[in-house]
């Protein structure tokens, strides 16, 4: 796999880095797993399993998602070998992920426990976000593999607490950004209630990564989708694009990056094809609207987000024929800088390095394959 | 060629009543005294709209200032005004009017709301398809708080010659538009033979609808919320696809108004992407999404997307392809944000002219009394002179 970057360099000489994935699922594989990182008092109240007669005695940790892929949420054969669900393996993550595809650095952004800021009892949310952001620490980042990273878990829905969150996960030299997954105050991401989160993740130089379906969980007050709610996983999917815009636009428009131009933010799980029509839309209403309702604004969306914005190419499964996608995106001069790769892995719409390494044009390659990830990172210093 | 010098069709103009007056008087007698009673002691505020999420233009004005007619009435009220401002300078050979913006069904009241929507049908019949000008077609407001009921008006005028099409704006029942609620609508359309108009901003009545204009919250300014305002009509094709419409009514027609058109390039590409996925959770998809786009629906220009580079907006176009098959030419008059129909012919190649400005709408609209291409209808004319 390196060699697809190293052929890549313009002048010949080998990249500088290899291939970097910005986003892996990754998950315990019982919630048992997790439990010692609990308070006791929510260990607890979840219970054990078999406490009941007939294995029963155990509250599920985290809602069951509404709407599911027919085909099942991870890929088929990203089982652990002694049967644990996807995702939750350090063997099977290391050999199907790392050594297979040939990547030198991966960062583990959580699978469903992602939505926890939008449950609805505000401690044990917060206690919950903490415990997995321990648990990712002390089961994946303390040694296991130096390959890997990961984001901390935001818990958005008490944005003071949030921050304090960030500033206690984030001095940890292994976690390289943070995480906005579900969204804990129904509002769009760029909402003032949100900021202090941008500003404590601004003091701690982490970028943030907001991931699709934070509006999808059963307990939030937003909506996946605008117009109603459809009826098939297939319309959540092919629509997943809508929730993200909103908060990226928000995040431009209530001015978090004007206030903060050091701030990273980076899209993840809605593909690319969506950027033409949200800068261009936004661009004409920012000339009309800025100046009035958010004069803070002094550059364009199109500006903020070419300097601030990433985009990973997960799940690159949706884009089309790669001429087509190439020609819709070179509209914006230096869009190579802004996508990212991310395999999204072990989800069952990950997508594999050389494929996306393959489908972008060769001279983008070596920017979305691995530099562009490697500068939007925190990574330590040492 | 300076610019195109052919006839064209508006798609998209919001024609309205000089006073609530005009409207109310089609009431039956008791919501008459029911709509008086109401707005009794809160003077200079319409009786016949819903509340709605609150992000006002400034100065609270969303239209063309110099469309305020001479006489000082609501812009769009009176016909000789828009004659002189709208059809003639731009040759308009038709335009169709869609009122100021046709909230009426989404009053709370799911009684008065049918009742006030069947109304200003009657001010629109009475009122504006009366004229002596052929020029001048228009929508039927549909009551989609009640889908029976938006069916028995679309029957109601399904002979009425200058009726182009059944228009939803609010989205009544709280489901997108191609829910199994709203088929009634598209039983009746599709048997007389009239296509559906969906205008956005369908989702911004709160207390009609418990739906969002936008995903993931609800917009702050009116920017965030105008900048999203597809969304919702987006949600709306994938419904249409999902639920079998096209499938049920083959001869079904859609005018997608006001929701840009660089946006639908993802979602269509999404959607196809999605096909097995489709085909797994439901029983009606046959075709890819696209094919059943390219086959039942328009989608009005304005408001066009502006880069700066006019040719990298055709690029993107062309990156997917056969976009020119798919536009209907709009100015949105007399709304604040109108576009110049010669400003457009210099944004989109000189090869789609023909077909934007003219002839997908007389195909969309199914017009027979008008000739189907621009070349017919210049000879038409130099026989006539």
């Amino acid at each position: 796999m390196s060699e697809l970057l190293t052929t890549s360099a313009p002048d010949g000489a080998p990249a500088a880095v290899g291939v970097v994935d910005a986003f892996v699922h990754h998950q315990w594989n019982t919630q048992l797993d997790f439990y010692e990182y609990l308070p006791d008092g929510w260990r607890e109240y979840l219970g054990r399993p078999g406490t009941i007669r007939g294995g029963r005695g155990m509250a599920a940790a985290l809602p069951k998602p509404d709407a599911l892929p027919p085909g099942g949420m991870w890929l088929s054969d990203s089982g652990a070998p002694d049967g644990g669900v996807p995702g939750s393996d350090l063997g099977t993550l290391r050999e199907q992920l790392l050594e297979r595809q040939g990547i030198s650095r991966a960062v583990l952004g959580f699978d469903g426990v992602m939505n926890a800021p939008t449950y609805p009892n505000p401690g044990y949310a917060h206690d919950v976000v903490r415990a997995a952001n321990d648990w990712t620490v002390g089961e994946w980042l303390s040694g296991q593999d130096d390959r890997l990273y990961g984001l901390g878990l935001v818990p958005n829905h008490l944005p003071e607490l949030a921050a304090a969150e960030i500033r206690r996960i984030g001095a940890h030299p292994r976690i390289v950004g943070l995480l906005m997954g579900g969204n804990g105050l129904s509002k769009f991401f760029g909402h003032p209630l949100y900021h202090p989160i941008y500003d404590a993740a601004a003091d701690m130089d982490l970028p943030i990564v907001i991931h699709v379906g934070g509006d999808s969980p059963p307990n939030t007050l937003s909506h996946a989708t605008a117009g109603g709610l459809p009826s098939t996983f297939a319309e959540h999917y092919a629509l997943r694009a809508q929730s993200v815009q909103s908060h990226l636009l928000s995040i431009m428009v209530q001015g978090v990056l004007e206030r903060h131009r050091n701030l990273r933010v980076m899209i993840v799980g809605a593909g690319v094809t969506w950027i033409p029509g949200l800068l261009w839309r936004s661009d004409s209403d920012f000339k009309q609207s800025a100046p009035r309702e958010a004069p803070w604004m002094k550059r364009s969306p199109s500006e903020q987000f070419l300097e601030q914005v990433r985009v990973s190419t997960y799940s690159n499964r949706t884009a089309p024929a790669a001429e087509a996608l190439r020609r819709c995106l070179s509209v914006f001069p230096g869009i190579e800088n802004v996508i990212t790769f991310a395999s999204g892995y072990p989800r069952w719409d990950a997508d594999l390095a050389e494929h996306v390494a393959g489908y972008f044009p060769v001279q983008w390659r070596e920017r979305v394959m691995g530099a562009n990830a490697q500068d939007f990172y925190r990574w330590p210093t040492s | 060629m300076n610019g195109y010098a052919g006839p064209r069709i508006d798609t998209d103009v919001h024609h309205t009543w000089k006073t609530d007056a005009e409207v109310v008087q089609y009431l039956p007698a008791r919501w008459r005294e029911f709509a008086d009673g109401m707005m009794s002691n809160w003077p200079g505020r319409s009786r016949l709209e819903p509340s709605l999420l609150f992000s006002p233009l400034p100065n609270g004005f969303t239209n063309r200032i110099d469309s305020i007619p001479p006489s000082g009435g609501p812009p769009a009220s009176e016909y000789g005004f828009m004659v002189e401002q709208l059809i003639e300078p731009f040759n308009m050979r038709r335009i169709v009017v869609s009122f100021e913006i046709g909230l009426q069904p989404g009053v709370t009241n799911v009684e008065f709301a049918a009742e006030l929507t069947r109304a200003v049908n009657r001010w629109q019949v009475e009122y504006w398809m009366s004229l002596p000008d052929d020029r001048v077609h228009g929508s039927l407001l549909l009551p989609t708080q009640q889908p029976e009921l938006a069916a028995a008006e679309i029957r109601r005028y399904a002979d009425h010659p200058k009726i182009a099409e059944a228009l939803l704006v609010v989205n009544g029942a709280g489901k997108p538009f191609g829910h199994p609620v709203y088929h009634p609508i598209y039983e009746a359309a599709a048997e007389v033979g009239m296509p559906v108009g969906i205008h956005t901003v369908g989702d911004t009545t709160p207390f009609g609808t418990l739906t969002h204009t936008s995903a993931g919250g609800l917009p702050n300014t009116r920017f965030e919320r105008r900048s999203l305002m597809a969304q919702p009509v987006h949600h709306y094709w994938s419904s249409y696809v999902v639920h079998g419409v096209f499938e049920k009514w083959p001869n079904l027609h859609l005018l997608l108004k006001e929701t840009g058109v660089t946006g639908w390039v993802s979602l269509l590409w999404e959607l196809d992407a999605c096909y097995d996925l489709l085909r797994r959770e439901s029983s009606w998809v046959r075709k890819l999404p696209s094919e059943y786009f390219r086959e039942h629906a328009m989608l009005s220009t304005q408001p066009l997307d502006e880069p700066e580079n006019h040719h990298d907006l055709i690029e993107v176009l062309e990156s997917q392809g056969g976009w020119e098959n798919s536009l209907c030419f709009a100015t949105d008059y007399p709304h604040h944000d109108t576009d110049n129909p010669n400003y457009i012919a210099k944004r989109i190649p000189q090869a789609w002219w023909d077909k934007v400005f003219y002839e997908n709408a007389v195909r969309a609209y199914g017009w027979t009394d008008i000739p189907a291409t621009v070349h017919e209808f210049e000879a038409a004319t130099s026989l006539v002179h």
